[in-house]
Order: structure tokens, then C-alpha cells, then sequence
């Protein structure tokens, strides 16, 4: 098994053309399906209310008055763990009157570490209103046509859950997320928990370090984690799966999975999305709605980490048939050496493009050094992963693309 | 940051932002022509628009070009391109980091010249009857026309893309004239941000412009003089198993008000919706405490020719209760100093965080010549210079009167 290890020395990146400090907290916890409610109802109760501001409206005050212009939690799962990134902006130091930046990053951290607790947990009424506030969230979603149809594909593909998780499965782990459970992760995966931090902006590193290891203090000098989870789900049949709906437009999806799919397949995978889904090739949608004219949009998933991709799109019953043979002449295009060849050339172009683009961006520098740093690929390892990638082994990988299914909800009667 | 805003003697109005740190280039360019365009006279002729028509020929700009299909010309390019349409204005823009000069004239011919057949229209319109197909499914269609119709007398335009029936309809020579008549120098707006040699852009826009020797067309436009008062002050609709929702929607003349003023106005409302409608205000919490809503208000305002549409949202079935609380809040403005200083504290951060991006400096300042009519940027000056007395002084002169209450709500639960 991968492992990495990483430092909990705060990452420094300093510019001085920024007017603002961006910072970046990342904490591994493990991944189990029944804790996917409570790291949405902590970001809501973290985010809401604090020991020093345990009513909503005087907690909006402080932060503005600690001029805290982002504050967000989000997480990633991947494989066997789940990555907790809390990111927050402040502006440089003294850019106005009155303002200390030391003030508003002790805030921060006295939001992050110091939060509103009642006999040892977090407060019943206000958890519960968050708690209900994500929930309402989740089912108001239930009936549009994209979660009815996504729903009964996880249901079709991937009932254990293991890769796409359905609407219900996190309606009902919500629900079971109480005050008291939800305490216990948060104290055990982030206020006990050691983080790998970064820092970025407009600061003098000097100061900086004494700031972080006064308002972001690490117990332990590393942190590891298993940094390969490539899982493939079982191979089967192609199954053809088509039911009724109630919706004006008919939902389509073909999914496809790799055969024998191993982690040197990866850059295989995502460069075979780039072709059918991006940039001049862009083969799914441009046949479907540019040459065919059978949709309005279409979108492919991909998931390299398990070898597979998605196509789904939402189109007149009458043309079902045809889109579905369109999906697939668009693939056996791909065999053709000359075509494959070009696409290939046309899609190195674009990446070298989007090199560019980001690296016109303020925080490039920032974004790549995080995502490089836990295992993700940045734009830089695509176009040197791609550049050795022939149309030989490309058409290898090709002959190992295998339809698993196509899931078909036809539109309502009426329509 | 380095800023143009100019007129050229066709009437293009044309602002640049210059940012020399950004190697991509960004041009929009923006035809004050919309959905809501009722029709206009022609030698002598009155021509009613048909709903659907700006976005089928947005489609059609963009699918038939003098470069073919401009979508497919570009991403050949590398260059991100697609178009818009709105109420009022119809957008098409580029990013472009490898030759955006060179695009910038494509972009200009692309929008001004088309070359529509028959032919093609007919295959343009199969995914825009799609999209329509798709609009039908969304969740909160009904309560949105709803919410419009209850606002305007003149109604019919609540939508962008019209019916499928309506959009068959259209012909070529409607196409051609409209865009012939709409789509003149005179009523274009050019936008753009880059770091290049802003004399050497100004020319090649005048050149551009010259060699297509567009010849103005003379016209007048048929304007529904929309009424200041709402078309209905209330109505319910069934929730059909839905989330249920209340809206108070309020149309507010801004007649009186100069353009600078608007500009302000514009801030003060955004200080006032946050101070009386946020998570923690007093209305949030009486309606979190007696069980109305568990979700945030939404809150928005927009504003048209001669008035302001001000929007209170709530997902509650207490449509009565949400009336009268909403109504208090503004029959008795209230002012809170300290707030009002931290908000303003926050908007000069705003203000100065808009330098990190240029794009961020590009847009509001468009929005303020083409909503506001006010030719400047917003400046920290402006920010400074907010006080209580001008934002009291602001609102005492708008016109609360006018609003309609809109509900979808379980049929039960109806009076």
C-alpha cells in the first residue's frame, strides 16, 4: 500500500501583489458512510455559532468585523479516508484603519477550536436547526428529474454504495447524525486532530510562523495517509435497464467501466474523458447536439479512481435509439488511427492552454502545491502524463472500454 | 487599475480595463436587445417580437457565423466563447490567452454578421425546443411565473425562451430584420479587460467596425410602458407535493432617483436586505422561533427601467403570517449604526479586493453604465462617503406600496 507522510510545518507562498492571506487547513479522517451527514451539519454549526458569539446574528457581526472574506469547509473522500480542507481569507495586515490581522486570525481560531458547546456538546435547538435546515435541503431535490434518475442509477450500478452515494442514503445518515455524535467526530477529526496547513498571500514569513503555531498549534511533526485507493467495482453483463417517468424529457445514461482497470490506466482514462468531453474534441456533445442535434447539453462523468465514465443526457423519447448509437459510433471513431491521432494532438494543445490560463491566475502557485501535495493530479502532471501517451496504447485501452449500462427514464405519457 | 470607457462615432460604447499583470484576454460583447423587447416600427410598420426569439437568435448567431459555427471555430482556437440571453441585453463573449486580438475581430464579425438559411434554422431549433422541453421539468417554474405575472401587467414575457410552439413559429426574414435592427453599432456595448496596448485595441475596433459598413437602420422601438402598480396582489398556487413557498415581491419607482444616486441606492439596498433579512436578524429568528421556515430568507432586488423589484422569499406555507412581518419591516425602516459602519467597513474591502482581478473591476463597473447609466467606477471613495443619514434619507423616498404576495402551498392549506 501507498504511503505518504506529510509535514505539519505550515506551507508558506508569499506575494506581495495580493492584497490578501489565503490559508488552507486540511484534516484526514476516515471515510464511513454514515458519517457523510455530520460534516455538512458541522460546517453549519461551526460556521453559525461560537462560544463568544453563540447567537447567529452576533457571529455575522464578527465576522465582518474581522473582515474574514472567506470561510468555508469542504471535504473529498477518497478511498479509505475523507479529507476536511477549511479555507479562509483575511486581508493583508493594516490595509484599512483600525484592522489587525493577528485579531481576526486568534477569531478564526477561536471559531475553528472554541465552539458553542452545552454540557460537552454542541447546543440541542441550534444543532437541530441545522441539522433540519440540510435535510429540508436534501429532499426538496428528491423530485427533479436529475436525482430520480442519478438515484436509480447508483441503485442499478452500485447498490453497495461504494462509489456514488444516493439522495436517501445521506437523507437517512442526517438524520441519525445527533449533537452528541457529531461533537465526538468534530473534537476527535479536527480540534484533536493534527492538520497539514498552507499560507499564501500578501505576509512576512516571520511573523507568520509565530502566528501559526500560536493559533494553529501541532501535536505531532507528520501526518501519513494511504495515498493509492483505486477500487473497480465487479465486472458484469451490459445490462439495458429502461423505465417509466413523469418527467416532459427521457433521461439517458450509458455508463462504461475498464476492463482489468489498474492505476497505470489512469491518465489513459481521463485522457479518453478529455476526448469525448472537452476542449475542440469534445465528441459526445458535439455529435450529439452539434452534428445531430438530439439535445440540448450533455455531460460524462469520470470516475478515474474506479475506471469508469458516464454519459447522461436528457433528450425527446423518439431519438433514444439513435443518441445511443451515436454515443457508441463516437467511441469506435476513436479506433481510427488518423482521427485518434489528431484528437490526441488537439486535446496536448488544449491542456498546454489551460497550463496557461492557470498560471495567469493568483493562486496557481497555491492550488497546485495543495492538490500536489494529497495525491491529486494537477494540470502540469495531465500534459507531461499525456505527452507520453501513443495511439497505440491508447487503442489498447480503447478495446478494454466496456459498455455496463444504459439506463433509460422515458418521458411521461403526456409529453 | 487603468480604465477607458469611450463612444465611437457609430455608437458602440466601448470600456476597457487594463490589467498588465493578466496575460488572458476577456471581451464581451453585449447587444441591448432581449427577451422583453416588445417589437418596433420600421418604415412605417409596426412588428411585434415573438417570445423566444432574442435566445433562438442568439443560437443562431452563434451557429451561423460568416466563420460557420463560431462555438466550433473557437474551441478550435482554445478560446472559451458562448452567448446569453437576458431580459434586456444579449451577450457573447471570449477568453482568450494565445491571440485574443485577432478573436476580439471574430468575436465583433461573429455578432454582427450572420449569414441565416432557411435550412439550418430549422435544425437550430431542435435543441432550443430541447432546452424548453427541459425548462418544464425544473421544480420552481410555476412559482416564478407566478411571482412575475403578479408583478407585471405586462406579463407575457416572463420567460427567455418562449414556447415550443412560438419558437417554430419564427422565420428567417423575422430573424434578419430583428437582428439587422437591434443588432446595430449603436445599440452594442463592448466590454473588455486586457493587458495589451489599449490605443492599438481602440483601432482595431474602429477598423473592424468599418470594414463591415453597416449602414444604420432607422427605427422606433415599442415600449410597453409598464405600470407602477402590481398586476395582483396576491395568489396561490398548489404545491402538487412541491416545496412550499411564499414570496413578497414589492415594485418600487426609481424614477426620481439620479444616476449616482441609483448607483448608491443600489449599495444602501444591499445593507438594507442583509440587515433585515439575514440569518440572525429580528424576522429570521420570529420566524425560526415560531416554526415558519428552518431555511434563510432569500432576498434579492433587481432593477428595471423605472422601478425596482425587491423580492422576499421564504420556504413556509404561513403565507399570511410572512406577509404581515414582512410588511412591518418596511413601514418601520430600522437603523443600526454600528451594523451599518461594519458593512460599510466590508464594502471598502470589497472595493479594494477588485484590483486582485480585473474581471472583478470589468463587470460592476459595466453594470453601472448599462443599468445605472453612470458612467464611473465605484471608488473606495464612495464607500467612505456612505452614511446613515443618506441611506435614511434613501429609503424614506422609495415608495413601499406596491407589492403582491405569492404562495405555493399544499391545496389544504389554502383560505
Amino acid at each position: 500500500m501507498e504511503r505518504k507522510e506529510l509535514s505539519t510545518k505550515p506551507n508558506f507562498i508569499v506575494n506581495k501583489d495580493l492584497n490578501t492571506v489565503f490559508f488552507c487547513l486540511v484534516f484526514k479522517a476516515p471515510y464511513r458512510l454514515e458519517d457523510i451527514g455530520k460534516i455538512d451539519v458541522l460546517r453549519q454549526y461551526l460556521f453559525n455559532y461560537s462560544k463568544e458569539c453563540p447567537d447567529e446574528s452576533k457571529f455575522r457581526y464578527a465576522m465582518i468585523k474581522y473582515l474574514v472574506i472567506h470561510f468555508t469547509l469542504r471535504y473529498r473522500e477518497a478511498g479509505e479516508n475523507t479529507y476536511i480542507y477549511i479555507r479562509f481569507s483575511l486581508p493583508k495586515d493594516k490595509i484599512i484603519e483600525g484592522y489587525h490581522f493577528e485579531e481576526s486570525l486568534d477569531f478564526i481560531s477561536r471559531t475553528l477550536f472554541d465552539p458553542f458547546l452545552v454540557n460537552g456538546k454542541f447546543e440541542r435547538e441550534r444543532f437541530n436547526r441545522e441539522k433540519d435546515f440540510l435535510y429540508r435541503g436534501a429532499i426538496e431535490t428528491t423530485p427533479s428529474i436529475y436525482t430520480v434518475s442519478f438515484n436509480r442509477v447508483i441503485e442499478l450500478l452500485d447498490p453497495k454504495e461504494e462509489i456514488f452515494v444516493k439522495k436517501s442514503t445521506y437523507v437517512e445518515a442526517l438524520k441519525k447524525t445527533t449533537e452528541e455524535n457529531c461533537y465526538t467526530y468534530y473534537n476527535t477529526w479536527i480540534k484533536e486532530n493534527e492538520c497539514v496547513s498552507y499560507v499564501y498571500g500578501n505576509f512576512e514569513e516571520e511573523k507568520m510562523e509565530k502566528w501559526m503555531k500560536t493559533y494553529f498549534p501541532q501535536k505531532k511533526a507528520s501526518l501519513t495517509f494511504n495515498g493509492n485507493y483505486f477500487e473497480c467495482l465487479p465486472s458484469v453483463e451490459t445490462e439495458i435497464v429502461e423505465e417509466e417517468g413523469t418527467f416532459r424529457q427521457t433521461a439517458l445514461y450509458m455508463v462504461y467501466d475498464i476492463l482489468d482497470y489498474k492505476k497505470e490506466d489512469r491518465f489513459l482514462l481521463l485522457l479518453l474523458h478529455d476526448l469525448l468531453s472537452s476542449g475542440e474534441n469534445d465528441l459526445i456533445f458535439n455529435t450529439l447536439r452539434g452534428e445531430n442535434r438530439l439535445v440540448y447539453s450533455s455531460r460524462v462523468t469520470v470516475k478515474s479512481y474506479h475506471g469508469l465514465f458516464m454519459i447522461e443526457t436528457y433528450l425527446n423519447i423518439c431519438n433514444k435509439d439513435k443518441a445511443i448509437n451515436l454515443v457508441k459510433e463516437c467511441l469506435d471513431s476513436l479506433q481510427n488511427e488518423d482521427f485518434l491521432k489528431q484528437a490526441m494532438e488537439k486535446n496536448l494543445k488544449g491542456v498546454e492552454v489551460d497550463l496557461l490560463r492557470k498560471n495567469d491566475t493568483h493562486h496557481a502557485l497555491i492550488d497546485d502545491k495543495i492538490t500536489k501535495d494529497f495525491n491529486h493530479i494537477t494540470t502540469e502532471d495531465v500534459y507531461k502524463a499525456y505527452q507520453q501517451i501513443t495511439t497505440k496504447s491508447m487503442k489498447a485501452f480503447l478495446k478494454r472500454v466496456h459498455l455496463r449500462l444504459i439506463y433509460v427514464l422515458k418521458e411521461s405519457e403526456q409529453s | 487599475m487603468k480604465n477607458y470607457f469611450f463612444t465611437l462615432d457609430n455608437g458602440l460604447q466601448v470600456l476597457i480595463v487594463q490589467d498588465k499583470n493578466k496575460k488572458n484576454g476577456f471581451a464581451e460583447l453585449i447587444t441591448k436587445f432581449g427577451s422583453k423587447t416588445e417589437g418596433f416600427i420600421y418604415q412605417g410598420k409596426k412588428h411585434s417580437i415573438s417570445l423566444g426569439l432574442a435566445h433562438l437568435l442568439e443560437h443562431a448567431i452563434i451557429e451561423e457565423s460568416p466563420l460557420g459555427n463560431a462555438a466550433n471555430y473557437f474551441k478550435a482556437r482554445y478560446v472559451k466563447f458562448n452567448g446569453a440571453t437576458g431580459n434586456d441585453y444579449t451577450r457573447f463573449y471570449i477568453s482568450d490567452i494565445l491571440d485574443f486580438e485577432n478573436n476580439l475581430v471574430k468575436l465583433i464579425q461573429v455578432v454582427n454578421q450572420p449569414c441565416f438559411s432557411e435550412e439550418c434554422l430549422k435544425e437550430i431549433k431542435k435543441p432550443v425546443i430541447e432546452e424548453i422541453r427541459s425548462y418544464e421539468d425544473r421544480l420552481f417554474l410555476d412559482i416564478s411565473k407566478t411571482c412575475y405575472e403578479s408583478l407585471h401587467h405586462f406579463h407575457h414575457r416572463w420567460n427567455h425562451c418562449g414556447s415550443i410552439e412560438e419558437v417554430e413559429n419564427i422565420s428567417i426574414e423575422e430573424l434578419n430584420l430583428v437582428h439587422r435592427i437591434f443588432y446595430q453599432p449603436k445599440n452594442q456595448f463592448l466590454k473588455i479587460s486586457y493587458a495589451g496596448d489599449l490605443d492599438k485595441i481602440k483601432q482595431l475596433i474602429i477598423d473592424t467596425y468599418q470594414k463591415m459598413e453597416r449602414e444604420p437602420v432607422l427605427y422606433e422601438e415599442i415600449v410597453l410602458m409598464e405600470p407602477l402598480s402590481v398586476y395582483q396582489k396576491k395568489k396561490v398556487i398548489p404545491a402538487k407535493g412541491k416545496e412550499e413557498l411564499v414570496y413578497v415581491l414589492f415594485k418600487i419607482p426609481t424614477g426620481d432617483f439620479t444616476p449616482k444616486e441609483l448607483v448608491r441606492l443600489s449599495f444602501y439596498i444591499s445593507y438594507f436586505l442583509k440587515e433585515n433579512f439575514s440569518d440572525g436578524s429580528h424576522i429570521y429568528k420570529e420566524f425560526i422561533e415560531k416554526k415558519y421556515t428552518i431555511y434563510s430568507l432569500e432576498k434579492s432586488f433587481d432593477f428595471e427601467k423605472h422601478f425596482m423589484i425587491l423580492t422576499i422569499g421564504v420556504f413556509s406555507s404561513f403565507l399570511e403570517e410572512i406577509k404581515i412581518a414582512i410588511l412591518k419591516c418596511f413601514q418601520q425602516i430600522h437603523v443600526n449604526e454600528e451594523t451599518f459602519e461594519l458593512w460599510k467597513k466590508e464594502t471598502m474591502i470589497d472595493l479594494l479586493l477588485r484590483e486582485e482581478d480585473p474581471l472583478n473591476y470589468l463587470h460592476p463597473y459595466a453594470d453601472n453604465i448599462l443599468t445605472f447609466h453612470y458612467e464611473k467606477p465605484d471608488t473606495l471613495l464612495d464607500a467612505e462617503s456612505f452614511s446613515v443619514e443618506e441611506y435614511r434619507d434613501f429609503l424614506n423616498r422609495l415608495d413601499f406600496s406596491e407589492y403582491a404576495v405569492v404562495g405555493r402551498i399544499e391545496e389544504e392549506k389554502h383560505e
